[in-house]
């Protein structure tokens, strides 16, 4: 366990203590990853920060139950978001794969080269909305949250060997989907290293 | 160690996850020899740089959080949480003084009723609410002092209030009727704490665990 991992671990029994700043604490280091998560899986920002604060109500009411012997209090918590993403998923019809019209996603940017980049940005968040439901939960915990393998599999409930097959394979659908739109700017660096 | 399949081997690499030199050489060796995996390296490499670019942009809106509904959230909840402990610390007394009583009363059974009487008699010569108890009154309707308690004295006024307790309390019923239940009068002495037991009925389970436990 890392040292912010320790921290996280101590913040949460100090907030099960009725430490007010605990709980502060741990809702600014937290809230971040949960939102971009939250958004990742949906693509609406309101549907982000509902879930982010359902997930911090739920952690006021169910603070004891948490299991370090399971994984971290960041996985823990991710796993909270992911529950309330597929109830919210679920109750809204929206399960099944799809790629929504709408754009409230990404930052705004005014610069007229930023607008493509956006565009670029939109195309690839469409991209992932479009994957089955457990490639989408992969790619956005490992690759938005930024969750190790074995913290994906906390969450996920899985093993770590399918965790990596299932981000594998989504990488590859997402490749394959983008490739019509990659505009030949490709980052050569690290590849001439490996290949010559 | 198992030979991981190239295809592994470009997105680790692409994700810059850590490999060894033997890895290292064979995606090297690939890329030169083929020119799809070049390229789906590049693919690789080029979705990292958008995921990264995407995760960066993927700024949380200033008016996102409502901070002070969260702590009004988490000030309410500790308050019920509070409660609720204070509510099983209750559960948990009662519960302990429900058992003490229960003893209590086993050790009064095993008493020699004689004696019982006799002590009752000289600790609690006339408690207001039993001031009539006649010789003649059966063992079961005289009050007998509980141990451990501070003992009956005149000139306090006690409180009587009547409880059921299950007679699988006394280890002697258990075998006569499990679920049954004795009806007593407790003493509780003005601090709250019963000072002296009666029971009001005859009923057979209590007969018979008081019989057996006066032939032990």
């Amino acid at each position: 366990m890392t040292a912010t991992e320790n921290e996280d671990a101590l913040l949460l029994r100090d907030l099960i203590a009725g430490d007010e700043w605990a709980f502060t604490e741990l809702y600014r280091r937290r809230r971040g990853e949960i939102y971009r998560f939250a958004f990742a899986m949906t693509r609406s920002a309101a549907l982000a920060q509902d879930v982010m604060q359902d997930v911090f109500l739920r952690l006021l009411e169910d603070a004891a139950r948490f299991d370090p012997s399971k994984g971290t209090v960041r996985a823990w918590l991710l796993g909270c978001a992911r529950h309330v993403v597929l109830d919210r998923l679920r109750a809204e019809g929206r399960c099944a794969t799809e790629a929504p019209a709408d754009d409230e996603s990404i930052a705004s940017c005014p610069a007229e080269d930023a607008v493509f980049q956006q565009q670029r940005l939109a195309q690839l968040h469409a991209a992932i909305l479009s994957l089955p439901m457990e490639f989408r939960e992969a790619v956005a915990l490992c690759e938005i949250a930024e969750l190790s393998y074995a913290e994906c599999a906390a969450v996920l409930g899985c093993p770590i060997g399918t965790v990596r097959s299932r981000l594998h394979r989504a990488r590859a659908l997402l490749a394959r989907r983008l490739a019509d739109t990659v505009d030949g700017e490709a980052p050569l660096r690290r590849v001439n290293e490996v290949c010559g | 160690m198992t030979r991981r399949p190239i295809e592994e081997l470009v997105i680790g690499y692409a994700r810059g996850e850590p490999m060894d030199v033997e890895e290292l050489e064979r995606l090297r060796a690939e890329c030169s020899a083929s020119a799809a995996v070049a390229s789906e390296l590049r693919a690789q490499e080029e979705l990292t740089r958008r995921l990264a670019e995407l995760r960066k942009a993927m700024r949380i809106p200033e008016d996102a959080f409502d901070d002070d509904r969260l702590l009004d959230s988490f000030r309410a909840a500790h308050a019920r949480r509070a409660t609720r402990r204070r509510r099983w610390r209750l559960g948990v007394g009662a519960a302990g003084i429900a058992a003490s009583i229960a003893l209590a009363l086993v050790a009064t059974l095993d008493r020699n009723e004689d004696a019982t009487i006799r002590a009752a008699s000289t600790q609690a010569p006339a408690p207001p609410v039993d001031a009539s108890a006649a010789p003649a009154t059966p063992a079961w309707a005289v009050f007998h002092p509980l141990p451990f308690s501070p003992g009956v004295s005149t000139g306090t006024s006690y409180s009587v209030v009547r409880v059921r307790i299950p007679a699988s309390s006394f280890p002697a019923a258990y075998t006569a009727e499990p679920y049954a239940s004795v009806e007593a009068d407790l003493l509780l002495g003005p601090d709250g704490i019963p000072a002296a037991i009666r029971f009001v009925d005859s009923d057979e389970v209590f007969v018979t665990a008081a019989a057996n436990s006066k032939e032990r």
